[in-house]
């Protein structure tokens, strides 16, 4: 089986004035290096090597420690990334509501005296492994350039840390979260490590939809996951991200996905973008735009979204369904710059 | 119904080239409706005489997880030989997921109408009319037959399948795993299971569990339902009933195998590149008559990349 990056138009590349990355996984255009990666799901050791380092005794089945995204900007030498290893980290730092399964309360209540029989003892880590990740700054040195699972700097960007309290509607929240999250202060260390004062900051200033409209040409594109799970056939998990390169700009849409069959759809959207004909190199800004909305199938079916069912089969037609009722069930939304 | 012929046309000529084996399989279109209602209904015929603890004789392969995935079943048959020549053990979750549950599901059964007392087939978790409307069989069978009746027969076919089976009385071999309220193979025998797989009960735990390391005794899922089972309670299990290893399937391994528990249990899982996109590797464990263990480990057949996504996307103006 053979791993690789993404889809190149040479054509479109070479009239851009870019160029094509020696092994054809990534371009270099505008002031900026794009390059990404993908290979098969982590494997078994490996992972519980990743499980014991992060303290979580639980971790997504389909792990791709290799896959990666990353997009350097040459003049400051910033890279901003997107692992599974860190989009994971993200997930042990969430404080998201438990979520039970439909037939949790008649499980459980069926199964008292077994689970008191037995003492059963629960655990207690969020199952569906939702994540806030919006992605990972640093130096380009401080990545690994071979793209292992140790790829990354820190957990989310500068306040990606907080969005899940928003989103969680009432109370503490506070098992959802596993032992061995690498706490925030240890990210703000990483980060000043690298000597980085690269901070994400509140902007007004939307993507503009009209540069992503216009049909130039793609000159790179890739969609890639960073890990997966079946939630033992109670639904679907997934952080995925798609890129585009454009003559103009690139565009990169970063989606936690989640749906929990009968119960909820859940999806966490980070949109990051870059128009670098103006200004020209080698200044920069990076525009992100970060949304959260999630539902009950009943409250959506209340709202007038389709009901469950194809409407929800993955994130593209979740997106739509959930948009098309917004601002009902948007649970966070912000604008930010990234000045290079 | 010529059944030879179809599991032969099924199977289609190996070695042929690729080619061949396209335009073969072009011709290799599905049973006509009426065939499957026929198949399934001689298939519950022999599966209804079936014990709950189905007693298999080595040698036989056992199988794990196929999930639809009908190109990668014919690499595994490559790779383990041809049924009746071989032995199979199959420990469900035949459908959902991949692109061609009905082949697979079909063929297997039809291997099983065939030849009963070379291959067995025992019930996943996947095996349930409310998963497979989830899953993909359901639509599939729609996709495939323009209505729900072969869908339908299939599942009833479903309320049949055993629940687990004893190989020389030393191994056992379930789907999922262990249940509290289980302690001995008589508790099985005694379980009603010719229903829709329960939401809880037994039935429910065998076909649903798993086995944690990092759990002593019974745990509880974080999800709020489902059973995870330790070390010790493997252990238990096996002195109380004689038996050796626990063999399932039901997790994805990257390996294909995965020993655990100290050799008390090992997972099979026979699905490889999962979905088209992990790219596991898949394996079966072969039991010879001396009892001893061997794992074939197979990949992806080529065919199996065939009408489905490539590896290159496609680009999009996504927004």
């Amino acid at each position: 089986m053979k791993y690789s990056g993404g889809t190149v138009d040479d054509r479109a590349v070479k009239a851009a004035a870019g160029s094509v990355l020696e092994g054809g996984n990534g371009v270099r255009v505008g002031g900026w290096v794009i390059s990404s990666h993908k290979g098969p799901i982590t494997a078994d050791a490996q992972l519980e090597g990743i499980k014991a380092e992060l303290g979580t005794l639980a971790a997504p089945e389909q792990f791709y420690g290799e896959n990666y995204l990353r997009l350097t900007h040459e003049a400051s030498g910033t890279c901003i990334s997107f692992t599974a290893l860190d989009a994971l980290k993200g997930w042990l730092s969430d404080k998201s509501e438990p979520v039970r399964v439909e037939a949790a309360a008649d499980w459980l209540r069926s199964r008292q005296q077994d689970v008191q029989t037995h003492a059963a003892q629960t655990l207690e880590y969020d199952w569906t492994y939702t994540t806030s990740y919006p992605g990972t700054v640093g130096a380009a040195g401080s990545a690994s350039e071979d793209g292992g699972i140790s790829g990354g700097s820190g957990g989310g960007g500068g306040s990606g840390a907080q969005p899940a309290a928003a989103a969680a509607a009432a109370g503490s929240g506070g098992a959802a979260a596993a032992a061995g999250a690498a706490p925030d202060d240890q990210q703000q260390q990483g980060r000043q490590q690298q000597g980085q004062q690269r901070r994400w900051e509140p902007s007004g200033e939307a993507i503009p939809r009209a540069l992503l409209t216009s049909r130039d040409p793609i000159l790179y594109y890739d969609e890639l996951p960073l890990y997966e799970s079946e939630l033992d056939d109670h639904g679907s998990s997934r952080m995925s991200l798609k890129v585009r390169v454009m003559p103009r700009c690139w565009y990169v849409l970063l989606r936690f996905w989640l749906r929990v069959d009968h119960v909820l759809v859940r999806l966490r959207e980070t949109r990051v973008f870059c128009q670098f004909d103006s200004p020209p190199p080698p200044a920069a800004r990076v525009l992100r735009e970060v949304r959260h909305h999630e539902g009950t199938f009943a409250d959506l079916r209340a709202a007038g979204a389709p009901a469950e069912g194809p409407a929800y089969a993955d994130a593209d037609t979740a997106s739509a369904a959930l948009m098309a009722v917004a601002p009902l069930g948007v649970t966070h939304y912000r604008q930010e710059q990234l000045l290079l | 119904m010529d059944l030879d012929r179809w599991i032969e046309q099924a199977r289609w000529e190996r070695g042929a080239g690729l080619q061949a084996a396209q335009q073969r399989l072009k011709r290799c279109e599905p049973l006509k409706e009426s065939d499957v209602k026929q198949l399934c209904e001689k298939a519950v015929e022999i599966l209804v005489e079936e014990a709950n603890v189905q007693r298999v004789d080595a040698p036989v392969t056992i199988c794990g997880d196929i999930h639809g995935q009908f190109y990668d079943l014919t690499e595994l048959f490559k790779v383990g030989g041809d049924c009746p020549q071989t032995n199979y053990l199959f420990m469900g979750d035949f459908v959902d997921r991949g692109f061609y549950s009905v082949e697979t599901f079909l063929l297997l059964l039809a291997l099983k109408v065939r030849y009963p007392e070379r291959i067995t087939l025992i019930r996943g978790n996947h095996e349930s009319r409310q998963i497979t409307q989830v899953y993909g069989f359901y639509d599939e069978c729609l996709r495939k037959y323009g209505s729900a009746n072969v869908w339908r027969y299939c599942t009833d076919v479903f309320d049949y399948l055993s629940l687990s089976a004893l190989i020389d009385g030393t191994i056992f071999a379930v789907h999922g795993g262990l249940s509290p309220t289980i302690t001995t193979l008589d508790q099985i025998r005694t379980i009603d299971r010719k229903q829709e797989v329960p939401h809880d009960g037994a039935m429910c735990d065998l076909l649903w569990s798993d086995p944690e390391d990092g759990v002593d005794g019974w745990g509880l899922s974080p999800r709020g339902a489902g059973y995870l089972f330790g070390h010790d309670i493997a252990t238990q299990f096996c002195q109380a009933n004689g038996v050796e290893l626990i063999a399932r399937a039901h997790q994805l391994v990257m390996e294909g195998y995965k020993w655990m528990f100290r050799d008390q249990l090992v997972t099979v899982w026979s699905a490889p590149n999962y979905c088209y996109r992990c790219g596991n590797v898949a394996a079966i464990l072969e039991l010879d008559d001396g009892g001893s263990k061997n794992f074939k480990v197979f990949e992806a057949a080529p065919q199996e990349a065939r009408g489905v996504p490539s590896k290159k996307a496609a680009p999009d103006y996504f927004l």
